[in-house]
């Protein structure tokens, strides 16, 4: 049968890349957590407890070993004792509840003697080349005792407290790629299973999550002499490891621009072709309708206490609701032609933002064998040169074509710059400050896209020549970085937030949301305008599940039913 | 000169740790972005190559901090002529490299010759060497560029794909050289710039570095960390978290 042809266009940068957009996606089946659990499932990953080292107050060492095909990889954990007074989620804390190191390899006793000593002091120590991934998490106090509390007296923790936090312990950091002496990326990037982005940083979390797991059944037993339950494993599956993020993660995107095109890129593509396909199957319609009823539960059990987000996720349901209550009316909804294309434009007008992001994530779902290989393409490594042959008015052209989102900006106002990102004293970390009434702007972080570009034009508009960018740069060394930019970034239309990050109106989460999504984070659960919490692999299959046939049915988790 | 200071323990760094930290340290002394970044990129290809010392990076940037070296004179650069801008200073490796790899770059034009680059009182010849080492990896075809280190030396040798080859001399030499004259024979040639492929280059296991050097590089980046305020305290990231749920 053929169909009349409906290739629908990707959707446009200047929608997608809007920091409005990126505050309101989801994750997809291209989210780096959801890819890693695809692959532990169809390369038959080993994860094993080699060591539980650890006292009746559950302090002391363990070891979980990955066996992949061609490696293995070992989470060292020291868990240790943290005074209240010294427990904080910020990242300027000096001491934790437990911290860990992924070593490349199974480690030998020096190996975990070394570790031991320069883990637990996380940013200050020095690490080898054996060592890929440095991390540190706190306990969720309120939920861990619970949780301890209720199997020490062979009791399941209540499921209604336990979703409304959604792990036992979250993570304050997660580094990689070099820092602190760390292995560098290009060590392990040709391994196939490190080759995708953030796997060895998401294979920690992972791993670290199956740790807070066996912690809790460990103190429950240790207080009861063996007379205490194990944590349901369905209750377990429904905890993930939570995270606290900050403006550490926003220079990132800015910093990583034909990365960040290529994760978006493939989302796009994604959703292109599956808007694209004439028809949808039973099958499909089948799997379609059983996770927007899922996350329709879901987002009656997001439940947070930031008041904006709270407004989102009511109209969210709302307009689920509507959407499910259509489709039980109208079986012909799905069955007409093109029913995915059919279905986005009818809802892209009158849904909420992060609605139509969340029926997207949706259209994604049912079709593994379109979607999956696309994120193969979602790495880069920077190997372009700068070209000084191009000329003034060829890099005003694709200025002028590329960037019209950042010379609609104007500059002259003082709002538009009313913000500033810099290093801080405390631990090295970006953080942002008021250009007109904090100290510090002449330590400016260089990542004023917008405005630089604005600059740039300004200035070849003024000279008006046409040169090549090897002589104008001799008279204007200081764009040559924006000039580098704007060439090697020709044709990547994802590359660029297309929004000023110094303006007023700028809100620094919407950044960290779309970087959060792409790792596969859920429940966001805003703090303020400048840092979140979220919830990681909520719902993932436990370790010894990963070889089981849904393995990678968990998106949108819900609470199990509990006899 | 950084290789005063005393202390020559190694110490085992990551290829990221480098590039960072030579960034920022050229950002602290106010060189302009592009050019950090350049001296940045430099940096890591030497490193990930076995060839290459953090030394000459930090003797370039504390010529350029300590007021010894300056800019290039920009008429005279148009022409392949490259001075400093006034006799009482050396001209900077740091500042000059990106626009003499700019002006090799652009000789790319298929004419069957060959023009010469004069660097006069170079402060650091090798940051300038290893710049140039840099950019041939993405010209290819065996293209060559020829340098000669003058007055009184006699180090001369050339880079073509990547690499660094001595006629005469040797790095621990080069590395000993300061504030003379470089001259550059820079063939045409004429092929598309190259997107190498970076699975040809190997990310070292082990980086060594000298500490007291790296520990002096930190304190010029460290120079960009602001202390935090009152306010930045309040309304940081974080504020008024409690922690203990």
């Amino acid at each position: 049968m053929s169909y009349p042809g409906n290739q629908v266009e990707i959707r446009p940068s200047t929608q997608v890349m809007r920091l409005e957009h990126l505050g309101a996606t989801f994750q997809t089946r291209l989210s780096f957590m959801r890819r890693l659990i695809r692959r532990m499932h169809s390369d038959d990953w080993k994860i094993s407890c080699d060591e539980f080292d650890l006292d009746n107050d559950g302090y002391g060492t363990a070891i979980y070993a990955v066996k992949t095909p061609n490696n293995i990889y070992s989470l060292i954990c020291f868990s240790h004792y943290l005074d209240p007074q010294n427990r904080t989620d910020r990242v300027i804390a000096e001491h934790w509840d437990s911290t860990f190191t992924l070593f490349d390899g199974i480690p030998t006793r020096s190996d975990v003697k070394r570790l031991r000593e320069q883990t637990t002091k996380q940013e200050e120590g020095r690490f080898e080349s054996t060592d890929l991934v440095l991390s540190r998490a706190n306990k969720s106090l309120r939920l861990f005792d619970h949780v301890v509390k209720s199997l020490a007296r062979n009791q399941q923790p209540d499921p209604k407290i336990l979703n409304s936090i959604g792990y036992l312990m979250r993570t304050t950091a997660v580094y990689a790629n070099g820092k602190f002496g760390l292995a560098d990326r290009g060590l392990y990037s040709s391994r196939p299973e490190l080759t995708p982005p953030y796997q060895i940083e998401m294979l920690t979390v992972y791993l670290i999550r199956e740790f807070s797991l066996d912690l809790v059944d460990h103190l429950a037993k240790c207080s009861t002499e063996n007379r205490s339950a194990k944590l349901d494993r369905n209750l377990k599956r429904h905890l993930g490891m939570g995270n606290a993020t900050g403006l550490g993660m926003a220079p990132f995107l800015v910093q990583h621009p034909i990365l960040i095109h290529n994760w978006f890129e493939a989302k796009e593509s994604a959703l292109s072709m599956v808007r694209s396909l004439p028809e949808a199957s039973a099958d499909k319609i089948g799997v379609f309708n059983k996770l927007l009823a899922r996350s329709y539960q879901h987002l009656s059990e997001w439940n947070i206490e930031d008041k904006r987000q709270k407004e989102k996720i009511q109209i969210m349901k709302t307009e689920l609701s509507l959407l499910i209550d259509e489709l039980s009316h109208n079986s012909q909804l799905l069955t007409i032609l093109y029913p995915w294309d059919n279905l986005y434009k009818r809802v892209k007008s009158t849904w909420s933002v992060e609605g139509v992001e969340l029926l997207v994530a949706l259209l994604l779902e049912p079709y593994p064998e379109i979607v999956d290989k696309l994120g193969d393409s979602l790495d880069y490594q920077d190997n372009i040169i700068f070209d000084p042959k191009q000329t003034t008015q060829e890099l005003l052209r694709v200025i002028e074509q590329q960037y019209m989102w950042a010379l609609k900006i104007n500059f002259d106002q003082p709002k538009e710059s009313q913000y500033f990102w810099y290093y801080s004293q405390e631990k090295n970390e970006p953080r942002r400050g008021n250009r007109y009434s904090e100290n510090g702007v002449e330590n400016e972080m260089n990542i004023t896209i917008a405005r630089d570009i604005w600059g740039l034009w300004k200035t070849l508009i003024s000279t008006n020549e046409n040169i090549p960018l090897s002589h104008f740069l001799i008279s204007h060394p200081d764009l040559r970085h924006i000039c580098r930019r704007v060439q090697l970034l020709t044709g990547y239309a994802y590359a660029e937030i297309q929004d000023n990050i110094i303006s007023e109106a700028c809100k620094p989460i919407d950044i960290l949301r779309g970087k959060l999504s792409f790792f596969g984070a859920s429940k966001f659960d805003p703090k303020s305008d400048l840092w979140t919490r979220i919830t990681l692999c909520q719902g993932a299959p436990l370790r010894d599940e990963l070889s089981h046939q849904q393995a990678d049915d968990w998106c949108f988790p819900i609470t199990p039913a509990m006899p | 000169m950084f290789s005063d200071y005393p202390g020559n323990a190694l110490m085992r760094v990551s290829l990221n740790e480098i590039q960072t930290l030579i960034f920022k340290a050229c950002i602290s002394i106010g060189l302009p972005v592009g050019i950090s970044q350049d001296a940045s990129q430099t940096a890591g290809h030497v490193f990930s190559r076995h060839i290459g010392s953090i030394q000459p990076f930090a003797d370039a940037i504390f010529q350029l901090d300590s007021n010894s070296s300056g800019p290039f004179d920009a008429p005279d650069a148009f022409n392949g002529i490259f001075r400093p801008i006034t006799t009482s200073k050396a001209l900077s490796s740091l500042y000059t490299t990106p626009t003499v790899c700019d002006q090799i770059l652009v000789r790319n034009n298929n004419c069957n010759s060959h023009s010469s680059i004069a660097l006069r009182n170079l402060d650091i010849p090798a940051v300038m060497i290893f710049g140039i080492m840099f950019i041939t990896r993405y010209i290819g075809n065996d293209v060559c560029i020829s340098w000669r280190i003058e007055q009184n030396t006699s180090i001369n040798g050339l880079c073509s794909n990547g690499n660094l080859i001595f006629n005469r001399g040797s790095f621990e030499e080069l590395y000993t050289i300061t504030n003379k004259s470089v001259s550059l024979d820079v063939p045409n040639y004429n092929s598309a710039l190259n997107h190498f492929n970076t699975d040809n280059v190997t990310s070292s296991e082990t980086l060594d570095v000298d500490s007291s050097t790296w520990y002096l590089l930190s304190e010029y980046s460290e120079r960009l960390l602001v202390p935090s305020s009152d306010t930045s305290r309040m309304t940081g990231a974080g504020a008024g978290t409690v922690d203990t749920d």
